[in-house]
């Protein structure tokens, strides 16, 4: 035993060690009687789920008078506000049966259950007059993935379907990243080395169409087996007006100095878009897209280059390479979204097999040959507005009809539908979006878009918009707050996932500054004034006064939800961006002062940590780099602040050096994506 | 401090030295160049040395639990512990393992401190040892190779903390007496350690004098009369490293019909060792505690989670007790004799089992115990970072004993009004009239209302003692079946305890001392008819209450004798089954909401459950994906890794 336990120590020490002496490790190992499959093999969970013939989703087989119903499964009943508002499905009528499957934008998100995708297809359909009667059941779900699709696929036959629309793709990013393991970033890592990212994309993009590729064989094998035909409609994405947030613009690797070169022709496309110098903007833009293909913001810049030269099909192009630069994964949390390549494996294997698609990208693009798809046709980044659904289901009516009759017809043949969401209906929906971008990091003229319609549908919405500046507003979290258990009594924001999408996650309250600011303005619109009460609020709740505020907590640094995909949480703000923004509020009457510990890597050499308030062009200090966590106080003027929120902007220096950077960095998300400067703690009080 | 040139006397090593240059001073940490002359050697000439010293202008150690269960931090600062909390509190996740990252923020605030000032991380206990074990156990397999960190606590504290100081590892088990010795205001101990398993040691037997600890005899894993515990716990239906003490509650119930089969499983060997018959055991490979044989050997199937407790079960329970009582005194009786001390020091989970605790002081020969009141692996974090405090100056830490466990994080009444005020709820605010608040809550309790007590500084470790506590009136026969319906959803045997007012306790228990921790039970001797706090052998688990340690306790303690003439109040944690106890006043107005708890009292403010209609409040709280109960580790076999 004492042996065992001395070889046991030995081997310890051996597996702490850096560098690992695996010879001796695997000596001792061998020596111990311990192998890879001698001990603790737990046998896998074959994953062959089987499915079942009387249930499908939230709903459950229920024989009423000998005739099959399926009813919503009360011990589902927490799942019940995900999935469509349908109580329950009748026994198969005279009617043509369609089932419409899907994720959130099947739904109607934003309008549902006022409005849905599955009333507005059965509309069109039946106003058609092909059939003699079409029912379409909404299956559909919010945040339904790849996974939970294939199970609903495969029980879907037993409500005896005459066809199968299959509304999604979008939330297949989250089973993609879900493959991507540890050998995969030293793949990667060796692909960048000799290809930098394209070649990362294509392995991704490898991985990501094996994927999608197996559900769609699933799909096809239960479509033929049933003989139900499918129709798939792919999501389009909102390219003009959804924008990429900070999280997904970090700065990535790159070697010889090439980032310093990248930062510059950033600064460079941005001074001539400013100066509406849209050839030089394009210049830069395209180099920096050569340089770093895998941040969004070259190819959102070249978009906005082409768009003014009158190049949509260019800016296109550009914009749904940008959307697809989140594969990369730098955030934790990015909106789902459909990336070319699963639109173009869903459409070769579709040709392949004899299957219809509907895809919205392409079909938006004809239809408006003359602009790029934006938020008059997406409320966010794929939830379509009423123009969105209704021009989708009118191609989608026509492409059902067409596989169920076996004729083709003309689009124009299809007649629109009667059916439309009330003003009030509508004005929620923009409400909830405008909420939604923002919680998002959209930029501020989408917020006030959104928000301003909702006054246009229905002016009545300022009540809720007041509710919700006040909890907003608050430091409490939202679900304790009186205005926000007010709206969701009202059952006013049933549309936004009954209410329950106004709560923030755990920690992550914002302050919403540009929500507030636009919703403020929305208010001025129809002769409401709220702008003081909304600074008295703000003051009373944030303000920095004789305590100390904490700018790292989440009111103050975050504009978003999404955040960096680290493997860990670090106890500091780790920066990746060449600088970092923080809000906070003052009531203008005292000095302050910031108190900072931040550090910088070794491999940052030279520059100056810089910091900036409220736009200003000229640093109120300058603080040297430290590699050791260092103390750096400061005294912000009281005549410099502005009453109500001030902006603290922290710039770091960029100029690592690419090698010796490489050299400490093991294969990780890390080695794309390096650290800048990082925070342990900034704190704001008056003096 | 200003650091002159100058002779000084190191008073520990009997040198005088004489610093001739100061380097530099970064943080408060100051490099010296020492001119050292060593006059005590026996050497002609006089010998010279420099020396580069450390001086530390105010000591700042962190002492970290982490990895196992109850992961915890604490802060001492010169010496004198300032902060301390367990994970679980702030991330909510039951028994939350992971690196207290959340926890050593609070204690940076509380001690007001930045990550520049921290001297010294002391973690509390050694990896590689552990490790050795863990690979001893076929834990760690050549497949381990690629999906483990073996260097994950050195690579969490520098990488998460950010922390790149001096880091100092202590054994498990020496946290453990550590972290009751030296806040035993002990001058001399013998010290006793019980848990399930540290790195290899599951029992120690040591002896502390002064600034030293001296652990001479250890009892190696797998016999571990914690994982006996257990494992009859797993047995019995109840989940590990969390059903133990309910174990403890159930034995009274029972008749110790079977402690010959129990005695099977341990054979005590001698001086301080034992072992258990592994024939029983399952838990060093499998993933259940025990074998099938230990089933026969009891006769009967193990009881499944959460079904009836037939009388069997609880014989089971008793005659585990009394097995662990029994070996328990005769290893204490050995330890007397080996160290020849007056007073002993507890720590580990086992020291948890306030029975047990009892009966030891009873049956052996020792004068005083103390039991360190987090003895659970939350604890391993203060001792920890006493043994570095020791290891860094030469000196113990603290010279008085711990006057209380009040080291979390409070609030003010300003930010619980700011709270209140975003809220629906309706409220009475009392701020700068607690006599008021004591007489409004007091009444409250003398008329059945079961309240929520949120005062002050959150308790450290696994006991609420007036911080965080849910108080009744103890005398209402149906108030224990009232708490376990409304709020604690928990099986009903399950006796509450008492919190009585110091200088009555004699009158109603008998008890010769003050236990401020809760950790020790008596019998209940009071004229008063005390159902809801009196267990079913009459015993009660006490906790007295001095106006020194917890005024405002004692003050409603006080309020609630003025009307009722009883200075006692049912105390039990503030918390839901399945819920850490609560930290903030959200959490506390969560699980006020959530519950059918009559009242709360938030610092200054009360808010009764009558004035008020919680239901759709409730129903929100209800689906907030953030607040569904999480637990950190797994229960059906001890974490072992």
């Amino acid at each position: 035993m004492d042996k065992l336990k001395d070889k046991a120590t030995e081997l310890s020490r051996l597996l702490m060690a850096e560098p690992k002496d695996i010879s001796a490790i695997n000596n001792l190992f061998e020596e111990l009687g311990i192998s890879s499959s001698s001990i603790n093999v737990v046998d896998k969970v074959t994953d062959t789920k089987t499915i079942a013939q009387d249930e499908l989703g939230i709903w459950k087989k229920k024989i009423v008078n000998g005739k099959e119903f399926y009813q919503r499964d009360l011990n589902k009943q927490k799942e019940w506000h995900s999935w469509a508002n349908v109580n329950e499905i009748e026994p198969k009528s005279y009617k043509k049966r369609v089932l419409l499957l899907g994720e959130s934008v099947a739904r109607g998100y934003f309008y549902a259950p006022k409005y849905s995708v599955a009333t507005e297809l059965e509309s069109v359909l039946n106003t058609s007059n092909v059939f003699n009667g079409v029912e379409v059941i909404d299956l559909s779900k919010n945040s339904m993935g790849i996974d939970e699709l294939t199970e609903i696929v495969q029980s879907s036959p037993q409500l005896k379907p005459d066809q199968i629309v299959l509304f999604a793709g979008n939330n297949w990013v989250h089973k993609l990243y879900g493959e991507i393991e540890k050998e995969d970033h030293i793949k990667m890592t060796e692909i960048y080395d000799k290809e930098l990212f394209p070649g990362v994309k294509s392995y991704l993009e490898e991985k990501f169409q094996k994927v999608v590729l197996n559900f769609l064989n699933i799909l096809v094998e239960t479509s033929k087996a049933h003989k139900i035909p499918v129709v798939i409609v792919i999501p389009g994405f909102n390219l003009l007006d959804w924008k990429s947030d900070n999280e997904e613009k970090i700065l990535p690797f790159l070697p010889d100095g090439q980032i310093e070169e990248w930062v510059k022709s950033k600064v460079k496309a941005e001074e001539a878009l400013s100066k509406e110098e849209y050839n030089l903007l394009g210049e830069e833009s395209k180099r920096m897209i050569e340089l770093d293909a895998s941040n969004p913001l070259g190819y959102e810049l070249l978009a906005k280059s082409h768009i003014k030269n009158g190049k949509i099909e260019e800016a296109i192009t550009c914009l749904d390479n940008a959307k697809d630069t989140i594969m990369f994964g730098r955030g934790i949390n990015p909106k789902p979204r459909c990336f070319k390549i699963i639109r173009d494996t869903i459409s070769k294997k579709a040709t392949e097999e004899g299957i219809s698609t509907v895809d919205l990208f392409t079909i938006f693009n004809e239809v408006y040959p003359d602009k790029v798809s934006d938020k008059e046709l997406y409320l966010d980044y794929c939830h379509l507005s009423v123009e969105g659904i209704k021009m989708g289901m009118k191609h989608t009516a026509k492409t059902v009809i067409e596989t169920m009759t076996g004729n083709e017809i003309e689009i124009s043949s299809i007649p629109d539908s009667l059916l439309h969401p009330d003003n009030t209906t509508s004005a929620i929906a923009h409400f909830s979006a405008a909420i939604h971008n923002a919680h998002y990091s959209q930029p501020k003229y989408v917020l006030e878009y959104h928000c301003q319609k909702a006054i246009e549908f229905d002016s009545e919405i300022k009540d809720l918009m007041i509710q919700y500046v006040d909890f907003s507003c608050r430091k409490t979290s939202s679900i304790l707050c009186s205005s926000f258990e007010d709206i969701l009594q009202d059952g006013a924001m049933q549309q936004y996932e009954g209410g329950m999408a106004l709560m923030h996650p755990r920690g992550k309250k914002l302050l919403d500054v540009e929500l507030i600011d636009a919703i403020i303005g929305a208010l001025k619109s129809i002769g409401l004034n709220y702008e003081n009460e909304v600074k008295r609020l703000r003051i009373s709740e944030h303000g920095v006064v004789n305590k100390e505020t904490n700018l790292l907590d989440s009111f103050y640094v975050l504009n978003g939800y999404n955040s960096y995909n680290s493997s860990r949480n670090f106890n500091f703000l780790q920066i990746r961006n060449t600088s970092k923004k923080f809000n906070f509020i003052s009531s203008r009457n005292k000095d302050l002062t910031v108190k900072m510990v931040y550090r910088t890597p070794d491999y940052i050499k030279k520059g100056n940590v810089k910091v900036y308030l409220n736009g200003k062009t000229s640093p109120i200090t300058e603080i040297d780099l430290s590699q050791e966590w260092n103390k750096e106080d400061f005294i912000i003027e009281c005549d410099t602040l502005q009453e109500g929120v001030n902006e603290l902007v922290i710039e770091w220096p960029i100029n690592y050096e690419s090698n010796e950077f490489l050299e400490r960095e093991k294969p990780s998300m890390n080695t794309f994506f390096p650290v800048i400067g990082e925070l342990y703690s900034l704190t704001i009080e008056s003096v | 401090m200003q650091i002159k040139r100058g002779f000084f006397k190191i008073i520990n090593f009997g040198l005088d030295f004489h610093i001739n240059q100061v380097y530099y001073s970064t943080r408060k940490k100051i490099v010296v160049s020492i001119y050292v002359q060593l006059f005590t050697l026996k050497i002609n000439k006089k010998t010279s040395l420099i020396y580069n010293y450390h001086i530390y202008m105010g000591l700042n150690i962190i002492g970290i639990s982490a990895f196992y269960h109850d992961s915890a931090c604490c802060i001492l600062k010169d010496g004198k512990l300032v902060a301390a909390a367990e994970e679980e509190r702030f991330t909510r996740i039951k028994f939350d393992p992971s690196l207290p990252r959340h926890a050593f923020n609070y204690c940076l605030k509380e001690a007001n401190l930045s990550i520049t000032d921290v001297d010294c991380i002391a973690f509390f206990e050694d990896p590689s040892k552990k490790l050795s074990r863990q690979i001893w156990s076929g834990h760690i397999t050549p497949d381990s190779l690629n999906e483990t960190n073996f260097n994950r606590v050195e690579d969490e504290i520098r990488d998460v903390l950010g922390y790149s100081g001096k880091i100092l590892y202590f054994d498990h088990h020496q946290s453990h007496a550590a972290s009751a010795y030296y806040f035993s205001g002990f001058e001399e101990a013998a010290l006793l350690t019980v848990d399930g398993v540290g790195e290899w040691a599951t029992t120690t037997y040591g002896k502390g004098i002064g600034g030293k600890i001296d652990l001479f005899e250890e009892v190696h894993f797998p016999h571990s009369l914690g994982l006996l515990y257990s494992t009859l716990t797993s047995y019995l239906g109840f989940r590990v490293n969390n059903g133990e003490y309910k174990v403890m509650g159930l034995a009274p119930y029972g008749k110790p019909l079977y402690v010959d089969e129990i005695n099977k499983l341990i054979i005590s060997r001698s001086d301080g060792q034992f072992e258990l018959n592994m024939e029983y055991f399952n838990f060093v490979k499998g993933n259940k505690m025990y074998t099938d044989a230990l089933p026969k050997l009891l006769g009967k199937e193990p009881r499944e989670r959460e079904s009836e407790f037939g009388q069997f079960y609880k014989d089971v329970a008793r005659s585990l007790q009394v097995v662990l009582e029994s070996i328990l005194i005769e290893k204490a009786n050995y330890l007397y004799e080996k160290t020849g001390a007056e007073n002993l020091c507890m720590a580990g989970g086992v020291a948890l089992n306030c029975v047990a605790n009892g009966k030891i002081l009873q049956n052996t020969k020792f004068k005083n115990l103390f039991v360190q009141p987090s003895a659970n692996d939350a604890g391993g974090a203060l001792g920890a970072a006493a043994l570095a405090h020791v290891e860094l100056t030469g000196e113990r830490p603290e010279k008085e004993r711990l006057k209380d466990v009040y080291l979390g994080p409070s609030y003010t009444s300003e930010e619980i009004l700011q709270t209140l005020k975003a809220t629906n709820i309706n409220y009475k605010s009392f701020v700068k009239d607690e006599e008021r608040l004591m007489e409004e809550t007091a009444r409250r309790l003398s008329k059945g209302k079961v309240i929520g007590w949120f005062q002050g500084r959150m308790e450290f470790g696994p006991r609420a003692l007036g911080a965080r506590s849910i108080l009744a009136d103890p005398q209402n026969p149906e108030m224990k079946d009232r708490i376990n319906a409304m709020v604690k959803k928990r099986e009903g045997f399950r006796p509450f305890a008492p919190a009585a007012l110091e200088e009555h306790v004699s009158e109603h228990f008998e008890i010769d001392h003050s236990s401020p921790f809760m950790l020790e039970t008596c019998q209940v001797i009071s004229k008063l008819d005390l159902p809801a706090i009196t267990h079913v052998d009459g015993s009660g688990r006490l906790q007295t209450v001095s106006e020194k340690v917890n005024g405002r306790f004692y003050d409603l303690l006080k309020a609630f004798n003025k009307v009722t003439d009883c200075p006692i109040l049912l105390n039990t944690s503030f918390n839901v089954r399945g819920e850490p106890i609560v930290c903030t006043p959200e959490d506390a107005i969560k699980c006020f909401v959530d519950t059918d708890i009559d009242c709360l009292v938030l610092g200054d403010i009360i808010i009764d459950r009558a004035q008020n209609n919680f239901d759709l409040l409730r129903l929100f709280l209800q689906n907030d994906i953030n607040r569904m109960t999480r637990s950190g580790i797994q229960h059906e076999v001890y974490t072992f890794i």
